[in-house]
């Protein structure tokens, strides 16, 4: 089920007055309500995929169990093998398999052997990565006694399924979220109507920026041959803003939504196009996977103590993997060692936690420095997005190529004033809010109803009159 | 808990109202129903065209073709929609729509095909070198069903549906102009000609080209893109034959289809020089270099060939339902194994009219 779709606006009311009105006196049945909700949500688009859900549940929570009680190390460890094997295994096999079958044929066939191997047509569960570095969270934190195991399986089911997330993260910590199953939750009209402002937000992201931006980005990077250099540029920049209104925005929505239902979701975007060192873009972009695969792998691996070797070889890591993660292809590998050899520099001079605050805090305008480090750094993330969206490495150093050749010089041959006039005005939105949880969190709070309402109309009608073709969540694909 | 549902229904009221006058004319006449349940809703045999809303060519071809899982295949260009399931002894679906120049044939041709054999309408403007089609240039067309400004100005235009009460609309039929003119596509995907176009002929008893400008004016003065005077691209038309018999070489089989023109249209073309080179392109080099290359086709043909009048077309340049049955019946030897010659015959014989075979079809 998609959050911007017809189906989700008749799903959401009907569970949020269950949920209320008739589930409320009772936790158990809350959270019950809530794993049921999340199944139908799941299952609305393929319901065989849902086994993949309650056997990682089942598993986890076993061994979940099972560590509580075991005490001696290497029959810990074989407890924690099997949840990461499990959880792995499935998103190795539905996401992985073919790329790492394709890739040994190649390599085979390259030293001058002679292979046949048929690649099996596996259609990826929706969300998959999401959940299974949920679930392993728990078990890690679980082994780490950083976590005591719960008994509750309704809660754990719930944890793990929880809807307004499931498909598209914020990746959440047990550590964090778990406890919010087992309180007692009572409705509050401000951070419900938050919630909703939130969501309304998160939509007009996903519906008029990410979906109009679409249109153009498909359109140009399908026939990327067919283009000038500097019509290609503007096809980047079209797929940055995508990218970010896509997946932003499905957080928003997320967080928003389970606001409705009492919930508090971990901030998994901060502004990142307004980052002045790509340091500062990691800190703000994907939060909640950065910061898992900085707990659980950068961390154990030795982070940034240890020689140099060290700390080049775990950012290489951290940064590949990640790529890796988002998908079985060469170009999510090379986006993720692009952004490793852009971050480097400034681990190695220790200039990495030079901007921890917020640009142009308290102020309309950023002074010149600022505005040559945001720009320095948006150009290098525009072009390491060109790997993320190619279809492959021949087509991504085709674009590139283009891209730095005399046609950039060219007056593009797609110039669509409209989306550069929804854009104008999304980046001055995003800017003027850049200091709350997202954009309109405080924009138009002193105002007068008739005014503030008059605002949130003017989102819902450009959601309705200038929405894009309905397009799926590009982060579903992960 | 209950001030925030009271917030949120007074929120809502006035944008529940908005949609509901907005959305509900349109719902009502089909403009606004998903391809899947068109799809569905066809099988009770319902005509589908919308009028104000795009028809979502790409997705309802597309669509169609993937549920019928037909053995037999048609595509081309709009002069190629009235092939019909009818005239073939297997399952057949007319994909006509999906492709709009030589470049989408030639994906379409790379694209792994479940049918065995293909009907396949060649335009002779596809090869013209000021052709401004690409591939796929159309497939960002048709997403107004999902654009509210697009919706928004199908309202200010739908009024006059429901205003205008001599109008009856045929309310099993999908889109308003399926409801309206009792015109669209078939469950096979062919189309289904007007009645106000039928009616025009048994009235009058003539052809009258109704499109504006009519077909032979803009033979004779070369108005719109498709009768400019251009160059011919031949090479175009070479990389083409080419990709058939690729397509061939993997066991499919094709007849090329080289769509009629009126005596009306054929004799505009004589008159201006320019034209005439096109039109002898059409006529004598594409017929020829489909020769050459062992490729079955149907060349160019009007009614004289048949002995008959204008009648049997809509325009200029698209035969009726009837014609193509007559043109199909006489090069029948290219596919006899696909068609049954005499079920042809008696449909032409017992034909409703000259654009019609069946008279239920018309909404009397």
């Amino acid at each position: 089920m998609l959050f911007n779709s017809i189906d989700f606006a008749v799903f959401l009311p009907i569970i949020f007055i269950l949920y209320w009105f008739v589930a409320n006196k009772n936790l158990k049945v809350q959270n019950f309500l809530i794993v049921a909700a999340s199944y139908l949500f799941y299952g609305w688009w393929d319901w065989r995929f849902l086994s993949l859900i309650l056997f990682s549940t089942v598993v986890d929570y076993a061994v979940g169990l099972r560590l509580a009680k075991e005490e001696v190390l290497s029959r810990r460890k074989v407890l924690l093998a099997i949840s990461v094997l499990v959880n792995l295994g499935f998103l190795g096999f539905f996401k992985y398999y073919n790329f790492f079958l394709d890739n040994f044929v190649t390599a085979f066939t390259f030293f001058g052997g002679e292979i046949k191997a048929n690649s099996l047509n596996i259609i990826l569960p929706v969300g998959i990565s999401f959940y299974t570095f949920q679930t392993l969270s728990y078990t890690i934190d679980v082994y780490k006694r950083q976590l005591e195991p719960t008994r509750d399986f309704v809660a754990f089911a719930a944890f793990v399924s929880f809807f307004p997330q499931l498909v598209a993260g914020p990746i959440e910590r047990a550590t964090r979220l778990l406890p919010q199953f087992y309180t007692h939750r009572t409705f509050d009209y401000q951070n419900a109507a938050d919630g909703m402002r939130q969501v309304l937000w998160g939509l007009f992201k996903k519906v008029v920026i990410a979906d109009n931006c679409a249109e153009y980005v498909n359109l140009i990077f399908n026939n990327s041959a067919d283009y000038s250099g500097s019509t290609l540029v503007l096809g980047a920049l079209f797929f940055t803003f995508q990218i970010y209104c896509d997946f932003s925005g499905y957080s928003d929505i997320a967080i928003g939504i389970s606001r409705l239902f009492g919930f508090k979701l971990m901030k998994n975007f901060a502004f990142p196009y307004f980052s002045r060192d790509i340091a500062e873009f990691w800190r703000r972009w994907h939060i909640s996977l950065s910061t898992w695969f900085r707990d659980y792998l950068y961390i154990p691996l030795g982070g940034s103590r240890g020689g140099t070797s060290m700390k080049v070889r775990n950012t290489f890591i951290i940064f590949i993997v990640s790529g890796f993660w988002h998908g079985a292809n060469w170009t999510f590998i090379v986006w993720g060692a692009l952004n490793a050899i852009y971050f480097l520099p400034l681990l190695l001079l220790k200039r990495n936690r030079k901007n921890l605050g917020i640009v142009a805090e308290g102020r309309f305008f950023p002074d010149i420095k600022e505005i040559v480090a945001m720009g320095t750094t948006f150009s290098l993330t525009v072009l390491a997005w060109i790997f993320f969206r190619a279809e492959n490495l021949t087509h991504a150093f085709a674009y590139l190529g283009e891209i730095f050749s005399f046609s950039t010089f060219a007056i593009p041959t797609v110039l669509p004033m409209k989306l550069f006039l929804m854009l104008s005005v999304f980046i001055l939105i995003e800017w003027l809010g850049r200091e709350g949880e997202y954009a309109i969190e405080k924009l138009g709070l002193a105002w007068r109803r008739p005014l503030r309402w008059g605002f949130y109309y003017a989102i819902v009608m450009a959601i309705a009159l200038f929405g894009g073709n309905q397009q799926t969540f590009i982060y579903f694909q992960f | 808990m209950r001030k925030f549902l009271r917030d949120i229904l007074i929120f809502a009221l006035p944008l529940a109202v908005v949609t509901f006058v907005y959305e509900y004319p349109m719902y009502v006449l089909g403009e606004t129903m998903p391809i899947e349940r068109v799809l569905e809703k066809q099988e009770n045999g319902s005509l589908f065209m919308r009028k104000y809303l795009g028809q979502e060519f790409n997705t309802y071809k597309t669509m169609g073709l993937e549920k019928t899982q037909p053995k037999i295949v048609v595509v081309g260009s709009s002069r190629t929609m009235q092939f019909r399931s009818e005239y073939f002894k297997e399952k057949f679906y007319n994909a006509v729509g999906l492709l709009q120049n030589h470049q989408d044939l030639a994906y379409f041709l790379n694209e792994e095909q479940s049918a065995d054999f293909f009907i396949i309408g060649l335009d002779s403007w596809w090869y013209k070198k000021d052709n401004v089609e690409t591939a796929k240039s159309w497939l960002g067309k048709g997403g107004e069903i999902v654009k509210g400004s697009q919706r928004f100005n199908a309202l200010k235009r739908i009024v006059d549906v429901f205003g205008d009460t001599r109008k009856t609309r045929i309310r099993k039929n999908i889109g308003a102009n399926a409801q309206l003119a009792n015109g669209g596509f078939r469950r096979d995907g062919s189309m289904k000609v007007d009645d106000e176009r039928v009616n025009l002929l048994l009235r009058e008893n003539k052809f009258i080209d109704t499109e504006n400008p009519p077909i032979s004016k803009r033979i004779a003065e070369g108005l719109t893109s498709r009768f400019t005077i251009s160059e011919i691209d031949t090479a175009a038309f070479q990389a083409t034959i080419e990709q058939i018999k690729q397509f061939e070489k993997i066991g499919k089989k094709v007849l090329v289809y080289l769509p009629p023109f009126t005596n009306e249209s054929v004799e505009t073309f004589a008159e201006t020089k320019a034209q005439s080179a096109f039109y002898a392109f059409t006529m004598e080099y594409m017929a020829a270099q489909l020769a050459t290359n062992n490729i079955s086709f149907i060349p160019v043909e009007q009614p004289n060939d048949y002995k008959v009048d204008d009648t049997f077309f809509m325009d200029g340049i698209h035969p009726s339902e009837v014609f193509v049955a007559m043109q199909l019946k006489r090069h029948s030897d290219k596919f006899s194994e696909k068609i049954d010659r005499n079920i042809l015959d008696g449909m032409v014989a017992e034909r409703f009219c000259d654009l019609l075979f069946d008279q239920k079809e018309i909404n009397n």
